[in-house]
């Protein structure tokens, strides 16, 4: 397993460089925006959106090689390699998934890092936004799990279709539908019952509250759990090249 | 242990292709050669072996384990080459070392980097920019560098020059030095197994035709050159493959005691498989 974790992370290690590259080009852009003594209320916002858009794109860039990955070592047949070596069908799908966490982790302490960085700015320039507050953290958390759970989750259809952008299509698709569902029903409610209804007061209050870290890390496991069922059913079925 | 990998009636079914029935044992201490035209269906079946196919009827054993089951410890005596490139592209022989490392247990760098010196491989070139039969070195440099106890080839010599072959066939003579050591080798190349193989197992659209002792195989095989009027004399059910020339006919035949009348020659493995695939 050893050396197939440091196969994975050694072939992709640019995009770790990369995804490094965007906080800092993110951190410096949001730092010198707070750090302007001209700064207005509107551009400490708008350095507190850009702030979320790349805390998003780093933890995006830290796991999106993982798929294509996958996906070129099925074509190589470097997995049949593994499988007929030293590595059992159980480690095989453990390394998956500790590649994933890892990459995530990666990206989680980059925002971190971010984070950090433009908090110590504001309040050096005497500011009083709270950018080093439990809501930004609890948000890196939420992202870094979301992006880690999609991709994990198209790990089954990487093997079935030996490519990561059909798979990443298919669950875009599908959970592109589930929101539509949702949010067809919701909008109609929305404009013919009751017009104060809306998703952000609930979201807000859900994220403020205390077991909003243990629920999602308790429904990303359980998520980890169902898939990592699934991929190992299917390696062990054989033909996974 | 009698035989190192016992294959009883495997059947695999795939949308274009069969596996239909397949048995042999390849008995410990000796080199198997698994011949047979494309498509006949020898990488399905080495994959078999390996347990990485789709469970299906039959059973396979390899080095007394049911091969759906091998444990890590197995699989370590087990030295694999496949067809083409099996690693990935963008990683080099140096850095291939520490991924085994973390592979095999059994894993020797200085055996590995003593075989790339060996076979002149550079350690610090992508194996994209590597040619085919940089290729095939490596992938035989890296089966034999955690002290296997079986190897199973395919095509391992496909694409190399004929003086690259030798030397790797001296490898593998070498190799079965030990005499607990054995190879399935499966080839189009059916000239260097004249030199290794004991055994010669052919397939033919996904069905074993035969399994036999190399020597006894070609002993029984006899060419009969002969007219079309000696052709009408020979018994349709003696007549395995025809070739038919401007001036004669050559048929195939293990019957050959039969005709004494007609000059006939010895066969080839090459000439075997040929005329067994033409129709």
């Amino acid at each position: 397993m050893r050396g197939m974790l440091y196969e994975s992370f050694l072939l992709n290690r640019k995009c770790f460089f990369f995804a490094g590259i965007v906080t800092a080009v993110g951190t410096a852009v949001c730092a010198i925006m707070i750090a302007n003594p001209n700064r207005t209320a509107e551009s400490v916002g708008v350095a507190g959106a850009i702030f979320i858009a790349v805390l998003a794109l780093s933890i995006t860039v830290c796991s999106e090689w993982l798929g294509r990955h996958l996906e070129s070592n099925l074509k190589c047949r470097f997995v049949d390699v593994t499988l007929a070596g030293g590595i059992s069908k159980n480690r095989f799908v453990m390394s998956l998934m500790i590649e994933n966490l890892i990459s995530m982790a990666i990206g989680f302490l980059m925002c971190l890092a971010m984070n950090g960085v433009i908090a110590v700015t504001d309040k050096a320039v005497g500011g009083d936004i709270p950018f080093w507050d439990v809501f930004y953290i609890k948000l890196a958390v939420a992202i870094a799990l979301l992006v880690g759970v999609f991709d994990y989750m198209s790990y089954p259809l990487i093997i079935k279709f030996k490519s990561a952008e059909k798979a990443g299509l298919t669950i875009g698709v599908v959970l592109g539908f589930a929101i539509l569902l949702f949010m067809l029903p919701f909008n109609w409610y929305k404009y013919n019952v009751s017009e104060e209804i809306n998703l952000i007061e609930p979201l807000r209050k859900f994220m403020d509250a205390p077991y909003f870290i243990p629920v999602i890390i308790g429904a990303a496991a359980v998520i980890y759990a169902i898939v990592y069922a699934v991929l190992l059913n299917r390696v062990k079925k054989g033909d996974v090249c | 242990m009698e035989n190192c990998i016992e294959v009883k009636n495997i059947t695999r079914e795939y949308p274009q292709f069969r596996l239909n029935n397949v048995s042999f044992n390849v008995p410990c201490g000796t080199v198997m050669g698994f011949i047979g035209e494309n498509g006949a269906g020898k990488s399905t079946t080495i994959r078999a072996i390996l347990g990485l196919l789709k469970k299906g009827d039959g059973e396979i054993t390899v080095l007394g384990e049911n091969a759906d089951t091998l444990t890590n410890e197995t699989k370590e005596k087990i030295g694999v080459v496949f067809d083409g490139l099996s690693f990935p592209e963008n990683l080099t022989a140096s850095q291939l070392d520490k991924v085994m490392r973390g592979i095999y247990k059994t894993w020797n760098s200085e055996k590995y980097f003593g075989f790339m010196r060996k076979f002149e491989l550079p350690l610090n070139k992508k194996f994209k920019a590597f040619s085919r039969g940089m290729v095939m070195r490596l992938s035989i440099a890296a089966a034999l560098s955690h002290n296997p106890q079986l190897l199973i080839l395919d095509e391992p010599t496909s694409g190399l020059d004929p003086v690259m072959r030798s030397e790797i066939l001296d490898i593998f003579l070498d190799f079965m030095q030990d005499e607990s050591h054995s190879i399935l080798i499966s080839t189009h190349i059916t000239s260097d197994l004249e030199h290794i193989a004991d055994y010669i197992c052919f397939i033919h659209k996904g069905e074993i035709m035969f399994t036999e002792e190399r020597n006894t195989m070609l002993e029984r095989h006899r060419i009969l050159k002969c007219t079309d009027e000696q052709l009408g004399q020979i018994d349709k059910s003696d007549i395995i493959g025809i070739r038919r020339g401007r001036f004669q006919s050559e048929v195939l035949t293990t019957n050959a005691q039969k005709y004494p009348d007609i000059p006939s020659d010895a066969p080839t493995i090459e000439e075997i498989m040929v005329f067994y695939v033409k129709e």
